[in-house]
């Protein structure tokens, strides 16, 4: 088992046996096989800590109730992405249908969050970032928020 | 003049003298070597003092024309003979094909997307990774990965027969005019620009996408595209939108920061400076 994910089950290990049966709205939100290990407080779609190629990505919706997994001098008022504690900053993109969002690690590829049937848009795009950092580490450089406009 | 060529038809000494000054240019450790254009790249994708440079507004093209004009400047001071060479993937569609070959920009990624394992850039040693948003310090490429997929010539005529430049916003909001589709935030028909740093992965789908050396041979490729339209619709300032008077974007007689005095106008007819073969 990967360090990550030893030192998380030590710390969810009670949570996730008590979510595994009863949560299946987290299970399903994790589509490519990664068992969502939700908290009762992730029980919103949109927030989630899972296990993606052994890395951890948690994520936190602009305006979420849950303000337990926001990170220190995080405001909640815009999206929140961490990869093994990381900080991942997701930019708003104006784009001819809507907002679409963007990161360092995927930058040309927005994704749409939120809106009708995207409820899942903030995980894609953790994984994609995952996709492309493979086993790297994000540096401060993508934890910078630039101003893309909306 | 310069006369910038298909990568699949430079010779074997083309293609070794523009990788060894591309690294000549990379291990230089004073003024605009090569990471300085990664991190312009970086610094002017984003807004700067409230105006969209580089990416999502009109100047997309001719901020791009300056930046490869500059990055073309600098190594010809290392190499008077090279030139940039473009990557038409109308033609050339494949992960091991020109340009990916072991004798010029090398292939994929190890595992799909993990470091370069072929050609001069291959590992750190060859070249050094610095400025960037991962950890890596080898260059890295996802080739075709994810389903992924380049577009085609089909495509690219779609967004050529588009007779404004750009349209209202002015941005990645646009949902008609040239630009925005060849930029590919609309991707309403096509989508250029961005599927081709998509499909190539690795570095070249982050913010610091200058890291990859193909990205050069990319945007040489938007340039030459963009030359296409012009040669169908006009070279003239008439052709470039917004005239004046616009907030937050680079109008076409103001000037593009960081690059002095130079505005879209100066730019717009480049065929005295150098043509694509």
């Amino acid at each position: 088992m990967p360090e990550i994910s030893r030192r998380d089950a030590l710390r969810y290990g009670a949570a996730t046996v008590a979510v595994a049966t009863a949560v299946g709205g987290a299970q399903a939100l994790s589509g490519s096989g990664s068992p969502a290990r939700a908290t009762p407080a992730h029980r919103d779609p949109r927030d989630f800590t899972v296990t993606y190629r052994g890395r951890e990505i948690t994520g936190v919706h602009a305006g979420s109730g849950d303000r337990s997994a926001l990170r220190a001098g995080a405001t909640g008022a815009a999206h929140e992405v961490h990869i093994d504690g990381r900080r991942l900053a997701v930019m708003a993109i104006a784009l001819p249908g809507g907002t679409g969002y963007i990161s360092a690690l995927n930058h040309y590829e927005p994704v749409l969050i939120d809106t009708g049937g995207n409820q899942d848009g903030l995980l894609r795009l953790a994984r994609r970032a995952v996709d492309v950092l493979g086993d790297r580490e994000l540096t401060a450089l993508a934890g910078a928020t630039h101003d893309h406009g909306r | 003049m310069g006369v910038r060529k298909n990568a699949r038809d430079l010779t074997s000494a083309e293609k070794a003298a523009f990788v060894a000054a591309v690294k000549r240019l990379k291990a230089q450790t004073t003024g605009r070597n090569y990471d300085w254009f990664v991190t312009t790249h970086i610094n002017y994708f984003a807004a700067v003092g409230g105006v969209r440079y580089a990416h999502q507004s009109p100047s997309f093209l001719p901020w791009h024309r300056q930046y490869l004009t500059e990055f073309e400047k600098a190594l010809q001071v290392l190499d008077p003979s090279v030139s940039l060479p473009y990557w038409d993937w109308t033609g050339d569609r494949t992960a091991t094909g020109a340009p990916f070959t072991a004798d010029f920009m090398g292939g994929t990624g190890a595992g799909g997307n993990g470091p370069v394992t072929t050609g001069p850039f291959a590992g750190a040693t060859n070249w050094r990774i610095t400025v960037s948003a991962s950890s890596a310090t080898s260059l890295r490429r996802a080739l075709a990965a994810g389903g992924a997929t380049l577009p085609t010539g089909t495509q690219v005529n779609r967004v050529l027969n588009v007779a404004a430049y750009d349209a209202a916003p002015w941005s990645s909001a646009s949902a008609t005019g040239m630009r925005n589709m060849m930029e590919g935030w609309n991707r309403q028909g096509a989508n250029l620009h961005n599927a081709v740093h998509v499909w190539v992965g690795g570095h070249m789908a982050q913010q610091d996408s200058p890291n990859d050396p193909v990205f050069w041979l990319h945007h040489c490729n938007i340039d030459r595209l963009w030359s296409q339209w012009q040669t169908r619709w006009g070279f003239d300032a008439g052709h470039y939108l917004p005239p004046a008077g616009t907030a937050g974007v680079v109008d076409l007689n103001e000037e593009m920061q960081p690059w002095g005095g130079v505005t879209p106008a100066a730019v717009l007819d480049h065929r005295a400076s150098y043509t694509y073969a």
